[in-house]
């Protein structure tokens, strides 16, 4: 089991150093005078140039910054951005509490909705119930975030408000410690762009599971010994389908940590995506290198954890 | 082990020789991460050798070894050591382009009608394979040459276009020796070719390798685990248990003067109608225990946990495959206590120590 | 041989009488080659039954076309994608002109352009950045599945590594990174969509390889000789074809939103060449679909319902294939072990 562990921690360190390695390589095959001109400022002359080079490190060979880049990791540090020089740790600081209200939130409120469709949908399967639900599930998959987030804020917010219900703010987010409700308030639709996606896609997963669950023998077992139906249910079969969607879950949360920046975009939330899509505009390499390691990093560490549980419940995955 | 009879020298029409062979597999996942340095021991240290025109049956339970040898003789498993040579040319030290014209020579029937044939592929494709292969029969000549395969191993050739989903599994398995035959082999090696079909589809399948044996001068090798089919084909029979061989010899002569326990157990597993019982005294011998793994075989005599008539020697000598006292020459057996003519097994006590059991089964009990 | 061969068992010989007769008796009939029943057309039959993947495809051949005939149609319709009609397309104050006015059948964008006009035009980038990454994906994918699959130890642990990293990446960042860098167009979109969508298809095909070379009929081929070549594409290849079309059915509508999403982020396809996703960034703009919402709901639902069919018809062909699989994995790219009840369920039944 250590074994098992050990291996998968170290294919996560590889991964991340290519990840990180690639970042790298795609900023500077351009030139770096490039990137110092624009950090020069306005009419900037060979001298100012000279200087932004010098002071955002880019004299020195790929190598070297790749080497200092990398060292910073291991202290922990992110290193300074190309604009203001700021840390970029403590931008993603700030900007890290957004993204995870948002992701944690969405995690809640789809498993709130498409866990129970799901297992209705299991439980009753082509009854009107599950045609219904099907038909949500359908709808909602093919829709990307933004367009799920734009109509919705066409809907909810500019109709509500023109009609004089103002119960939806237009963007921008509150922190929890400073009022919890507006933070809530803020967070509702895009908790639902995010969530309504995803919860179509676990109602499909949770009903296929349940229903291929409900057809095994064990179960017909239990029902001859006579178990009702609920018991049945709760019990076993959604125990055990519960487990696909559990890693599942893990690796959707990865992801959705490191990519859920359409949806910030759209509602004007100032977390992590937003700070790598600003960084990315501006060519500003450190950040969008952090942005990038920190959304591979959740990726892998969440498929790594995902992983070692599924190890965990089920021994033979271990062998492989 | 060698054989120490049967054939010394190689007589010219020796068709195949097989020479101490085994095979291991490793045990646990390949590349990195290997469980243990233990192995499979699926055949350890087997010699036989097949002349042109006979039909020599290989017997055994499952597991014993007997598919993967076939396999080894077809080449399509490398050896981890002994030779196998046909018509005098080993056919371990040769490299997969040498060995191809070879496989015009060396054919196998399989086991599993329904996964023998590539379901996406049209019948008439399925057949044209060998031809294609090897560059034999133009383009334009294939089919006609297929249809005629079909027409012999009884199929009809216009359903040559249909896929193998299309044919019952006794058609199916016609699909396979015509597949065989295309090439002309002089040795087809017959994987337990009908234990996957039905009792009624098994004679008439049986009958065809027959007739094909007679019209085309083939050699057989025929593996299977029924014995009362085996005894209708077969010249010889070789009988086969974890990995080795335990005894062989003419098919008759096994049948009612078998000397190893081994066989005397299968045989006695095999139902006899009224008439037969006459000729030889028959119990039900019961064996006890679960096959031992292939992995850690017990030492001495890999039969002795097992065995009615086992002592302590058996434990720790293996027995040599030799005839034995009142045998032909070509009737050899492995066993320090072969079954006497007469001697009825299930009734035989075993004095002497608990044997050395290898990992995985019980100690024996005594009696049936 | 024997030497008195012994006499077969009048069972035997009965039957193989029976045998011939039932033969001479079907040679009687015409003697026309009769064609099989193909599996694949066993599949189109099921297929056809399927109400909602007919629909689906219906609407996806139908998209085909508008987008082949695109000039066509904005010819018939009076309108280029990229004329600003300032005149008619824009009131007076500037703001579009609705549906059904003026001869715009759909209204007009912010700057008078006619709106159906654009989604012709968008639908062509759509497909062919949706379908022509997906057959790169799909090259790609099958090759390099089939030969880490095939020849397994060494070159497909390395293989199949590469594929984890790459499915590892945060995808839309990496290729929002790469496209900023290099300059946004076209043909750099489609690489990178398909650059980093071959892992999953690779993945199943790798998987399906693998389960595939044990099999009997592999064996066969092997036993006469034939080369490893050969194996791959004729004996294993035809057994990939089913999963092929599914997955890469799948695989487009992910691959069309990738590209809307990255043209909306304004790193796509640049206007005024028309695209479904900078139609809404553009909409965004100003807040203008506030009171002009046809140009923001239009490419909406032109995305959606897209979307939506391939969908559709990618899961319909999945019960077509393989009709005993009843699951559904979408978006799942983790090897999943054998589902069976966990021991706790087991000791948990009375």
């Amino acid at each position: 089991m250590i074994r098992f562990v050990a291996r998968r921690i170290a294919y996560l360190v590889i991964v991340l150093v290519i990840i990180t390695f690639l970042t790298y390589v795609v900023f500077f095959l351009g030139n770096p005078k490039n990137l110092a001109d624009r950090f020069a400022g306005r009419d900037a002359g060979p001298a100012a140039i000279r200087d932004a080079t010098i002071r955002l490190g880019l004299n020195h060979g790929f190598w070297y910054q790749y080497w200092h880049y990398l060292t910073g990791l291991l202290h922990g540090s992110f290193g300074l951005d190309f604009q203001n020089q700021t840390p970029i740790n403590s931008e993603i600081a700030r900007a890290f509490p957004v993204t995870a209200s948002l992701v944690f939130g969405a995690v809640i409120l789809w498993l709130i909705i498409g866990i129970p469709i799901g297992i209705m949908s299991a439980t009753h399967p082509r009854s009107i119930r599950d045609r219904v639900g099907t038909t949500f599930a359908l709808t909602f998959l093919s829709m990307p975030n933004f367009v799920l987030g734009l109509l919705f804020l066409l809907v909810f917010y500019y109709y509500l408000t023109r009609a004089g219900l103002h119960w939806f703010p237009a963007a921008g987010y509150v922190p929890f410690t400073q009022s919890p409700i507006q933070w809530a308030v803020h967070l509702i639709l895009p908790w639902l762009t995010l969530a309504l996606v995803q919860a179509a896609i676990y109602t499909r997963l949770i009903r296929s599971s349940v229903l291929e669950i409900l057809g095994e023998d064990y179960i017909r077992t239990a029902r001859a010994k006579g178990l009702s139906r609920r018991t049945i249910l709760y019990k076993h079969a959604v125990r055990a389908a519960l487990t696909p969607v559990i890693t599942q879950l893990g690796v959707d949360v990865g992801t959705l940590l490191a990519g859920a920046f359409v949806t910030e975009h759209v509602f004007g939330l100032t977390g992590l995506g937003q700070l790598g899509l600003n960084a990315i505009f501006n060519g500003d390499l450190p950040v969008v290198a952090a942005v990038v390691v920190l959304a591979a990093a959740f990726i892998v560490v969440m498929n790594t954890v995902v992983d070692i549980v599924y190890g965990f419940l089920d021994p033979r995955v271990r062998l492989a | 082990m060698t054989v120490s009879q049967v054939a010394p020298t190689s007589p010219p029409d020796t068709l195949l020789e097989v020479e101490d062979v085994t095979k291991y597999f490793p045990v646990g996942s390949h590349a990195l991460g290997r469980r243990s340095d233990e192995q499979v021991r699926a055949v350890d240290g087997v010699s036989l050798s097949l002349k042109g025109g006979e039909t020599l049956g290989l017997v055994g339970e499952s597991g014993c070894g007997k598919s993967t040898l076939a396999r080894l003789i077809s080449a399509l498993y490398p050896l981890t050591s002994g030779h196998i040579r046909f018509k005098g040319t080993d056919i371990g030290t040769l490299s997969r382009r040498q060995m191809r014209p070879l496989r015009r020579s060396v054919q196998m029937v399989f086991q599993d009608p329904y996964g023998s044939l590539n379901p996406r592929r049209r019948v008439g494709s399925i057949l044209s394979d060998p031809f294609t292969v090897h560059g034999l029969v133009a383009p334009s000549e294939r089919k006609h040459e297929v249809q005629h395969l079909m027409e012999r191993v009884g199929l009809s050739p216009e359903h040559f276009n249909r896929f193998p989903s299309e044919f019952s599994g006794g058609q199916r398995q016609r699909i396979g020796i015509a597949r065989a035959l295309a090439l002309r082999p002089e040795l087809i090696i017959c994987d337990e070719p009908v234990s996957a079909l039905d009792v009624s589809i098994q004679a008439q399948i049986i009958n065809l390798l027959e007739s094909l044996q007679d019209d085309f001068g083939l050699t057989y090798l025929f593996i299977a685990h029924d014995l009362s089919v085996v005894r209708h084909v077969s010249d010889r029979i070789a009988v086969m248990y974890l990995g080795k061989l335990v005894e062989v010899g003419p098919t008759e002569e096994i049948y009612t003067r078998s000397r190893h326990p081994y066989t005397a157990s299968l045989l006695s597993a095999v139902p006899l109608p009224q008439s037969a019982l006459r000729s030889q005294p028959k119990e039900r011998v019961i064996l006890t225990g679960d096959v031992p793994t292939p992995i850690r075989p017990p030492s001495g005599c890999r039969f002795h946990p097992r065995c009615p008539k086992a002592q302590a020697i058996c434990a720790t000598d293996e027995p040599v495959l030799e005839a034995k006292p009142q045998d032909s020459p070509t009737h050899v057996t492995a066993c320090h206590f072969p079954v006497e003519p007469g001697e009825l097994l299930a009734r035989a006590s075993r004095p002497g120590p608990e044997p050395v059991s290898g990992a995985g089964d019980r100690p024996a009990e005594t009696g049936a | 041989m024997s030497e008195t061969p012994p006499k077969r068992p009048v069972r035997d010989r009965l039957s193989e009488v029976v045998e011939s007769l039932v033969d001479a008796g079907s040679e009687g009939q015409s003697k026309r080659v009769v064609e099989g029943r193909a599996p694949w057309r066993l599949a189109w039959a099921r297929l056809r039954k399927d109400r909602v993947s007919m629909v689906s495809l219906g609407f996806i051949v139908f998209l085909i076309l508008v987008a082949v005939l695109a000039p066509a149609l904005t010819a018939l319709i009076g309108h280029g994608p990229n004329t600003e009609f300032t005149n008619t397309g824009l009131s007076l104050s500037g703001i579009p002109v609705g549906p059904g006015h003026s001869g715009f059948i759909l209204g007009t964008d912010d700057q008078g352009r006619d709106v159906l006009s654009r989604i012709i035009y968008g639908s062509r980038i759509s497909l062919e950045v949706g379908v022509g990454s997906t057959a790169i994906a799909l090259i790609i994918g099958v090759t390099i599945g089939l030969v880490a699959g095939f020849y397994g130890g060494l070159i497909d642990n390395v293989l199949a590594r590469f594929m984890d990293v790459l499915l590892s990446f945060p995808v839309l960042l990496f290729a929002l990174a790469i496209v900023a860098r290099f300059g946004p167009s076209l043909g750099l979109v489609l690489v990178v969509v398909a650059t980093f969508s071959w892992p999953y298809i690779g993945r199943l095909v790798r998987g399906q390889v693998i389960s595939l070379r044990e099999r009997e009929f592999v064996e066969a081929s092997r036993a006469l000789g034939s080369s490893d070549l050969r194996i791959m594409f004729v004996e294993i290849v035809p057994n990939l074809v089913a999963l092929a079309v599914i997955y890469a059915t799948l695989l487009i509508p992910i691959n069309i939103v990738l590209e809307a999403t990255l043209s909306y982020l304004g790193l796509g396809v640049q206007p005024p060449t028309a695209s479904w996703g900078n139609m809404i960034a553009e909409a965004q703009n100003g807040d203008l679909f506030t009171i002009a919402w046809w140009f923001l709901v239009f490419p909406c639902v032109a995305l959606v319902l897209t979307t939506l069919a391939f969908n559709l018809l990618g899961d319909g062909l999945r019960d077509a294939l393989d009709p005993r699989q009843g699951r559904s994995q979408l978006a799942t790219t983790k090897k999943k072990a054998k589902r069976s009840p966990t021991p706790e369920a087991m000791e948990a039944l009375p």
